[in-house]
């Protein structure tokens, strides 16, 4: 009797501390959450929705977006384009600078800094120093620069390859330090006498690469490459500050469509219709949101028990 | 060791080589909007053959800038949601992580996992109805729909500072409440400062988000200029007038980038801290 008072008292005392959650969890994620699943079954546009009573019209905006929507479906293959180049290309070059990084060169500190730096650049200085960089045509400074490699000029925001190739390059560029810090942090957690033991048998660096070093790293890696892309298949500021979508739509992204039809006042594609595209969005990032749980789960037991034992240890010191 | 193996200094200067390279290519590009930031005009960027230097530094560009786009208005906008999305996110964050880590129960688990699966919401799902609904609220054209939301906190602060609170062994709080300090208290006074160092990292990160934040503004503040931050009074101006002199371009930017450089210079510790435990998980 005594233990459930106390355990009753437990219970309330964790609702209480969650409950700036819960309440924010309600207003701003469940409610639009509804209000976007509703409002997809309709045809309500953003200037009459708080105005005007719902329009209900069944499934029919998910249907156009399969059928009718050209537009949408190129933007989901520019999106999933974007993403699997970019998010390939990122888990490469990280793994490749990190294990650059572990070596024990002077100036490391330095060089992860540089590294990181554009990172923490604001978006928007980032995408108005690339806009002046790759700008001009073919006058500019890195046709320049590929003259001397006798690389004909490019038109770099000219045509849809181009403009995709510039887009992808620029993310990268952005994006990479985080990725390679986390590869990093993980290949430094290899433990060491696995590697030793490896070289004491024989196993050259691709050998010790392959065999040790990505397989216990590859619970990293996995996060790496789920949650960038995750966050690149929700592509939005990059792109629109960099190209708006151009030329033509041959940038244009899922997010990038999805806004600007949720403020149109005409035709079918509105307010209704975006919530719609949002949800396929969302279906999106769940399947590798799936995969990622699934993946990252496999194995976790003992790794729990080992943090048990750890607890138990400190407490032990303390006492 | 590393001396006595020639073949092991060789691959080592290979190894600085090809580092420094791959470095130098990560700033280069921030080097050369600090050039441009210092051209006498436009004009000298465009010239071809390309020049990084055009004979002056041009300081000047850096107090026409500021003037041209009222830079110091921007900037305290900016602050002023940098300060109340940390101040509001991170206090709200702690409290909702100590609930969990303290707290645990049968419900606890499940509200936990649905906590962390908020992160993969895609924005765009909640933004539209919210934008609806701000509407409704009369909010659209004020800060509040930026900083009101930050009440529950984000998913990714709770989970940091449950991490560092689990490492703390319970005898702790078991201590304080003999001593007669209530839960509260002994969050405050006993458990966080044990962990400065998560809450220096989430500071770093929510300055370097906030600061950052482009998509925000530019969907709920268009309507009113006097609230414009960083990000947005610089993409509006410059993209809006085209004949913008590329050189102020380029002297906002860099002075818009120079905090973030400072702050992951300085506090490189915290932020290397907060990259690498969200991997390891």
């Amino acid at each position: 009797m005594a233990k459930s008072g106390f355990e009753r008292k437990k219970i309330l005392r964790f609702f209480a501390y969650i409950s700036p959650w819960l309440i924010g969890f309600t207003a701003f994620t469940i409610i639009p959450m509804g209000m976007s699943l509703i409002y997809s079954f309709t045809d309500a546009k953003m200037v009459t929705v708080n105005s005007e009573p719902l329009n209900f019209v069944g499934l029919k905006n998910y249907f156009l977006i399969f059928t009718e929507d050209k537009d949408f479906q190129r933007a989901i293959l520019n999106t999933l384009i974007y993403s699997v180049i970019k998010v390939a290309l990122l888990v490469i070059f990280s793994l490749l600078i990190a294990l650059l990084l572990d070596k024990k060169i002077i100036g490391r500190k330095v060089f992860r800094v540089m590294i990181y730096l554009p990172a923490v650049i604001p978006v928007v200085s980032v995408a108005l120093l690339w806009k002046l960089i790759f700008t001009g045509g073919e006058f500019n400074i890195i046709n320049y620069f590929l003259s001397y490699l006798g690389i004909a000029p490019v038109n770099f925001f000219g045509n849809g390859v181009s403009a995709m190739g510039t887009v992808i390059f620029v993310g990268i560029w952005s994006g990479l330090g985080p990725t390679m810090l986390i590869v990093l942090a993980a290949i430094q957690g290899v433990p060491k006498d696995l590697l030793e033991a490896a070289s004491l048998d024989g196993a050259n660096s691709v050998q010790r690469l392959i065999h040790i070093i990505i397989p216990c790293i590859s619970k990293a890696l996995i996060f790496v490459i789920l949650t960038s892309l995750i966050s690149s298949l929700q592509a939005y500021a990059e792109v629109k500050l960099l190209t708006e979508g151009g030329p033509g739509n041959s940038t244009t992204t899922m997010s990038l469509l999805i806004v600007s039809n949720a403020f149109k006042t005409l035709g079918k594609k509105t307010l209704g219709y975006a919530c719609a595209q949002g949800w396929l969005v969302f279906a999106f990032t769940l399947v590798f949101g799936i995969i990622y749980v699934k993946l990252s789960t496999k194995g976790d037991k003992p790794k729990n028990s080992g943090k048990r034992e750890r607890r138990v240890k400190n407490v032990k010191e303390k006492s | 060791m590393l001396k006595k193996n020639p073949k092991k200094v060789v691959t080592n200067v290979l190894f600085f080589v090809i580092a420094l390279k791959i470095a130098v290519f990560f700033a280069l590009p921030f080097i050369y909007m600090i050039l441009m930031s210092l051209m006498e005009s436009s004009n000298s960027i465009f010239e071809y053959p390309p020049k990084l230097y055009s004979g002056v530094l041009q300081f000047s560009n850096f107090t026409a800038a500021w003037k041209e786009i009222n830079m110091g208005k921007l900037l305290l906008n900016t602050m002023i949601m940098v300060v109340s999305q940390m101040a509001i996110g991170i206090f709200a964050s702690i409290l909702i992580a100590y609930g969990f880590s303290r707290f645990k129960n049968k419900y606890s688990n499940i509200f936990f996992v649905v906590l962390l699966s908020t992160m993969m919401i895609p924005w765009v799902v909640t933004m539209i109805p919210s934008y609806a609904l701000f509407e409704k609220l009369g909010w659209l054209g004020t800060r509040l729909p930026l900083i009101i939301p930050w009440i529950g906190g984000s998913a990714f602060n709770v989970f940091m500072i449950k991490q560092f609170l689990d490492d703390i062994p319970v005898e702790l709080d078991e201590a304080a409440k003999i001593d007669g300090a209530g839960s509260f208290t002994t969050l405050f006074r006993i458990l966080l400062p044990q962990i400065k160092p998560c809450l220096a990292t989430l500071f770093v990160y929510a300055f370097i988000n906030s600061w950052c934040d482009y998509v925000g503004p530019s969907i709920y503040f268009q309507s009113n200029p006097d609230i414009f931050t960083l990000s947005l009074g610089m993409q509006m101006f410059f993209s809006s007038t085209g004949s913008a002199d590329w050189t102020h371009v380029m002297a906002a930017s860099v002075m818009f980038s120079i905090p973030m450089v400072l702050i992951i210079t300085f506090a490189q510790k915290a932020f290397v801290r907060g990259v690498t435990s969200s991997g390891i998980k």
